[in-house]
């Protein structure tokens, strides 16, 4: 008897990731051998067809977050909630690339590992912001707490980022620093945008095997309490 | 004539204004039991003020005792110590609910939540805003500034809205951490990153105030810590509730 | 191509772009493995009672 592959019983995001990895492959060639180099900053400047789509998918992952944020203090339902932890935890991840990346690029063009620029001081206040706000869920034992409280740190977070963005802006604006160009060439978008995608794709599927996660885990806990009671009775 | 009274009848805003009535009513009540607290329990006061000493004595050993660099630091050191005190009050405003139980007692009470926000938030405002004088006075002599009095005014408002700025979410996640074992870490850990713009706006408009403002930027820091607060003291508001019933 | 491309002002930025996605790969893969062992550990928890 041959072994059929199940591929109905295949979970829709892995389709998505496969998507993805193989849009991310294709994407990652033409923006290393490909896409033509930068005028001023050569080959260093493909580091942008990571870093901006870290960027910007770990914005729109944590955006997705707040959006889940507000229903889930709306609804308070289970599946809402493991996709806002979901969100989170992915945009946690791709910031925290994304300052990695940033870092080395700082390296390359400024020489030094950090720099106080508007884009990458931001992204280290979100990785802070919403980091906490994930330790803050490990803290909390009582599910629907954790549900409601992640929801509000969530809430007040995301509300906090553009407010921190325009705040080291005008502190930045009194000393003038060079910043990542903001321009691209038309023989660069390419790349970009197929990265982008990629990891957009790639983000859904850590945000779903996450939902999955903790939905997996909250039922384990709640069925762990009636062996507890049947302790006691005994 | 008929037109004139007919509107006050039938329009909402008669209702929303009762409303706010006595929404306003039962924040009064809420501080005026938290300010009783403090005033009997004198002693937190002092003990914050002092924790505020230590800070701004220890920037001093941190930096150096080159004057220079202090007096460059000075707005920075202020605002730290009133960050780093700020943790200590915001925490004990409701360990002092949970030592008894009175929580549960001022949540059967007919208080609206959001009544128990804003009192409570007012309260820890005006704490802080007790720090002010001395820790301004000690940071004058320890780093030496000289203040004018117009320039004391400005630092005096300027210490309000930051007050106001971590008054707002820290009374938020105080209510929710007060409830956790490792409130200690959790709550400058949530808190920290959240008022940055606090600490960037005021520490950069009391530099201004101190060594003085060539390009007028002063209105513009300040407006950031208006909207700030405004923000946070509407957003915290409508939370509240969510952060303190029970599931 | 990659012959007749010019010389940029910054040198040796190769290396560092390599890096990053080096880096970058490693981060999604962890993190990807990670939460594959945690699913599966936690589905086997959930069907052992």
């Amino acid at each position: 008897m041959t072994q059929r592959i199940p591929w109905a019983r295949i979970s829709w995001e892995h389709w998505v990731a496969g998507c993805g990895l193989a849009l991310l492959l294709v994407g990652t060639y033409v923006g290393l051998f490909v896409a033509p180099p930068e005028r001023h900053m050569g080959d260093v400047q493909r580091i942008m067809y990571v870093h901006v789509p870290s960027a910007w998918n770990g914005l729109l992952c944590y955006t997705g977050a707040f959006v889940a944020a507000i229903v889930v203090l709306w609804t308070s339902r289970p599946k809402w909630d493991a996709a806002m932890v979901g969100m989170i935890e992915a945009g946690v991840v791709l910031n925290a690339l994304l300052l990695v990346q940033g870092s080395i690029w700082a390296r390359a063009t400024w020489g030094v590992w950090w720099d106080w620029d508007v884009r990458l001081t931001t992204s280290l206040v979100m990785l802070l912001l919403f980091a906490g706000v994930m330790a803050l869920r490990s803290f909390v034992e009582d599910a629907e707490r954790r549900t409601t409280w992640t929801a509000i740190a969530t809430i007040v977070s995301f509300v906090d980022v553009p407010l921190v963005y325009f705040c080291v802006r005008w502190w930045r604006s009194l000393h003038q620093v060079q910043s990542t160009p903001e321009t691209v060439d038309r023989a660069m978008v390419l790349p970009l945008r197929m990265n982008a995608v990629a990891f957009l794709l790639l983000a859904i599927w850590f945000a779903a095997r996450r939902a999955r996660l903790e939905l997996a885990l909250r039922r384990r806990d709640e069925v762990a309490v009636p062996e507890r009671r049947e302790l006691v009775h005994a | 004539m008929s037109q004139l009274t007919a509107p006050t009848l039938t329009s909402p805003t008669g209702a929303e204004a009762g409303f706010l009535r006595v929404l306003a009513g039962q924040t009064v009540t809420v501080l005026r039991k938290d300010l009783l607290l403090e005033w009997r329990g004198r002693s937190r006061l002092l003990s914050v003020m002092l924790f505020g000493l230590v800070t701004l004595a220890l920037f001093s050993f941190a930096v150096g005792p080159d004057s220079a660099n202090l007096r460059a630091g000075a707005s920075g050191f202020l605002v730290l110590a009133l960050l780093l005190s700020s943790t200590l009050a915001l925490s004990e405003s409701f360990r002092l609910e949970h030592e008894q139980r009175a929580i549960e007692g001022l949540l059967l009470l007919p208080v609206d939540p959001t009544a128990i926000y804003y009192g409570k938030a007012l309260g820890n405002t005006i704490f802080l805003c007790l720090l002010a004088p001395v820790l301004m006075w000690v940071a004058m002599v320890l780093y030496a500034v000289e203040f004018g009095a117009l320039t004391l005014v400005k630092m005096l408002g300027l210490w309000v809205l930051a007050a106001a700025g971590l008054s707002a979410p820290g009374t938020l996640y105080a209510a929710m951490t007060s409830r956790l074992r490792s409130q200690d870490v959790l709550l400058p850990l949530l808190l920290f990153p959240l008022v940055i713009p606090v600490l960037l706006g005021s520490v950069k408009a009391m530099d201004l105030v101190m060594t003085g403002d060539p390009m007028s930027q002063l209105r513009s820091w300040s407006l950031m810590l208006l909207a700030f607060d405004v923000i946070y003291w509407s957003l915290c508001g409508v939370l509240f509730q969510h952060a303190i019933e029970d599931p | 191509m990659l012959d007749a491309a010019p010389e940029g002002v910054v040198a040796g930025g190769w290396s560092y772009a390599i890096a990053a996605y080096v880096i970058t790969a490693l981060g999604l893969s962890v993190y990807a493995w990670s939460l594959a062992s945690r699913l599966k550990k936690a589905n086997r928890e959930e069907n052992k009672p």
